[in-house]
């Protein structure tokens, strides 16, 4: 208890008591928050399979005029 | 040091306690700085943390997007995804929050109180992850703003230290109070990242584009991605994108995540009033540089055997395409022997369907025969080749001139026009070349460094452990000054006023006016000077009040620089410590 930031430490109001309540209160906002994550990216993923990407056709390019390929 | 020295007039001091106070605070520079020695210094064995916590986060995302573009799976299918992608970011949130609490335990010492029990356990990974949600939508939907975002940014960091840490009161208005405090440094800090950000996903970027062509200009490595119509697949890939900024993001959040750990300590020790300073000078990469300079022969010995395992490789790689080369011409001449007209046949039909089917566009860039239109890409190694080859030339002209005329080297049997810029064995000799002459570099280097440290070493004496309040007793008054006067001459000045106010100490312990204790602050052996002072004889004929008056000012003096944030000039320790051992001349 040397040095005044020890002092100061020791004048800081401790950490709060652990009740269940708080304990609940807190593990219901994880959950929550748990699930809008998850809306989230179901969001993001049903955005991602009903817009799918232009995919290359080399199809169209690979015939050169004139020429057939059986 | 005279008390007006160091006490400002009162009008003064508004303005000095915020310039002051503007000094001491850390500068998004440093931090940056600091970060980023943090992150090397426990790169070993903490960063395992962190990309443990990243890894799949990534590694599912990437290719579940790849997925859902290509099939269209079911709703069921596509929960179980979001399920599995938000265990992800779960884990990503719990382990990067504890990679954070392992640095700065293990830079700054200071143990980060665990949750026990299962309840309150989930109750902080719950508490952490509520708040993380909140603060990164806070900072994405304030991005316009710029300000806004780098405030709820660095509280988001601060909320990953903050939220786990059980021993004290925390919640989530003190990290927006710890960002608030450090509003003007986050926000350049912020700033300052998105060029960094921007130049990591730029050499991503580049890499990607560029290594494909450079192998298969340089070795002839074909590759979709060497054509343009690979590269044209590439840039229309939004996976591509995605892995090109999340390798950006991985490649330099942990460093951010080291910055914020040292600029939380910073306000955390800005509120207590502890020694960052020091604290920081005892942070593993110091000790580590300090351990380079004392044992610089590893490293170098690492240099060598890269050097020589890279060469080896070269040379090895040489070896294999002249082996390649000759099977190729045995073969040929097998092929090429006279006999059997069937088999013969065969394989001229068979050579006829090839040659045919070759004539497909997506082989021409395996063709020879028809080779694409140059691009900028060969545009620009046919002028970095003219560039070379006007260089080459002069130089061969100049060293012609300098060259004696009876002596004639054996290397010029070839004619130096018929090299190509895609020839294998001038690239050979080029990296061949440069890796010896950057191994070279290295090596004088390190044994430059070497060689110098020894000197440093054995030159100077090992300074005690200033930190420690019951050190004064461990030398004489003398020695302490003799430390003051020599750490005010390397630069040391905080630690030469430490130093100083030992010497203070050791004095009046020798002389019995008071006895050093670790558990004593300076109000206490101001209290047992003044009672003892007043109890010596002479105190009857003379009071001599002055006396402790003089060692109130010093100990307020030292109490300002050393647990507060007065700055020191050179010429301010040096009155110190003379008015020190002027003091000890008087009791």
């Amino acid at each position: 208890m040397a040095c005044p930031p020890c002092l100061r430490r020791l004048a800081r109001p401790g950490p709060p008591k652990a009740s269940s309540t708080r304990f609940f209160r807190q593990i219901l906002a994880g959950l929550t928050a748990f699930v809008c994550l998850v809306a989230l990216f179901f969001a993001v993923l049903s955005w991602r399979t009903n817009t799918p990407e232009q995919h290359l056709n080399f199809l169209v390019e690979d015939h050169l005029p004139g020429q057939t390929h059986e | 040091m005279s008390e007006a020295a160091l006490a400002p007039s009162a009008s003064q001091r508004p303005h000095l306690s915020s310039a002051r106070a503007r000094r001491s605070r850390l500068s998004s520079l440093e931090a940056l700085e600091r970060g980023f020695a943090l992150f090397r210094s426990t790169f070993g064995r903490d960063a395992w943390r962190y990309y443990t916590g990243t890894a799949p986060l990534v590694l599912c995302f990437i290719p579940i997007w790849v997925i859902n573009g290509q099939i269209r799976i079911s709703a069921g299918a596509m929960l179980v995804e979001a399920i599995v992608l938000a265990g992800g970011y779960l884990l990503r949130v719990w382990m990067v929050s504890n990679y954070m609490g392992r640095v700065r335990e293990r830079a700054f010492s200071t143990p980060t109180s665990r949750p026990k029990g299962a309840i309150a356990q989930a109750a902080a990974v719950s508490r952490l992850l509520a708040w993380k949600m909140l603060l990164s939508a806070a900072a994405l939907t304030t991005l316009p703003s710029v300000a806004g975002a780098s405030w709820f940014y660095s509280a988001c960091q601060f909320a990953s230290l903050e939220a786990q840490d059980s021993a004290e009161r925390h919640s989530f208005t003190g990290c927006l109070a710890l960002s608030s405090q450090w509003f003007g440094g986050g926000l350049l800090l912020f700033l300052a990242m998105i060029p960094l950000w921007s130049a990591v996903w730029l050499n991503g970027l580049m890499l990607a584009m560029i290594l494909p062509q450079l192998l298969h200009s340089i070795f002839g490595v074909n590759t979709l991605l060497s054509t343009q119509m690979g590269l044209f697949a590439l840039i229309q890939s939004s996976a591509f994108w995605l892995s090109l900024f999340a390798g950006a993001w991985l490649a330099l959040d942990p460093i951010v995540k080291c910055a914020f750990v040292v600029v939380y300590q910073h306000l955390r020790s800005r509120g207590e009033g502890d020694d960052l300073r020091g604290l920081l000078a005892r942070l593993p990469h110091e000790q580590q540089k300090k351990a380079q300079m004392i044992a610089p022969s590893p490293t170098a010995t690492r240099v060598v055997t890269g050097a020589l395992f890279v060469l080896a490789t070269i040379l090895s790689g040489l070896a294999l395409q002249e082996i390649a080369h000759a099977a190729q011409v045995s073969a040929a001449r097998t092929m090429e022997q006279p006999g059997n007209s069937g088999p013969q046949a065969r394989i001229e039909r068979l050579r006829q369907a090839l040659d045919q089917e070759s004539q497909r566009a997506i082989y021409r860039w395996h063709d020879d025969e028809h080779p694409d239109p140059p691009t900028w890409f060969d545009k620009l190694l046919v002028k970095i080749k003219h560039g070379i080859e006007h260089a080459w030339n002069t130089l061969r002209n100049l060293l012609r001139k300098l060259w004696p005329r009876g002596l004639s080297p054996s290397l010029g049997n070839q004619p130096s026009s018929n090299w190509h810029l895609k020839d294998f064995r001038f690239w050979l000799a080029l990296i061949i070349i440069l890796s010896l002459a950057a191994a070279g570099a290295l090596l004088w280097l390190r044994r430059r460094r070497g060689t110098a440290s020894p000197s440093i070493a054995l030159a100077v004496e090992p300074i005690p452990d200033l930190s420690d309040p019951a050190a004064a007793a461990e030398r004489s008054e003398d020695e302490w000054f003799v430390l003051a006067s020599r750490l005010e001459g390397e630069g040391e000045l905080r630690f030469a006023l430490r130093a100083a106010y030992f010497g203070l100490l050791a004095g009046l312990g020798q002389r019995d006016w008071l006895t050093i204790r670790r558990d004593r602050t300076n109000r206490e052996y101001l209290h047992e000077f003044t009672r003892r002072w007043r109890r010596r004889p002479q105190a009857v004929l003379d009071a001599r009040i002055e006396i402790p008056e003089k060692l109130r000012g010093s100990f307020r003096q030292f109490d300002r620089v050393w647990y507060g944030f007065h700055v020191l000039t050179p010429e301010a320790v040096t009155a110190y410590r003379q008015d020190q051992r002027e003091f000890l001349k008087h009791v």
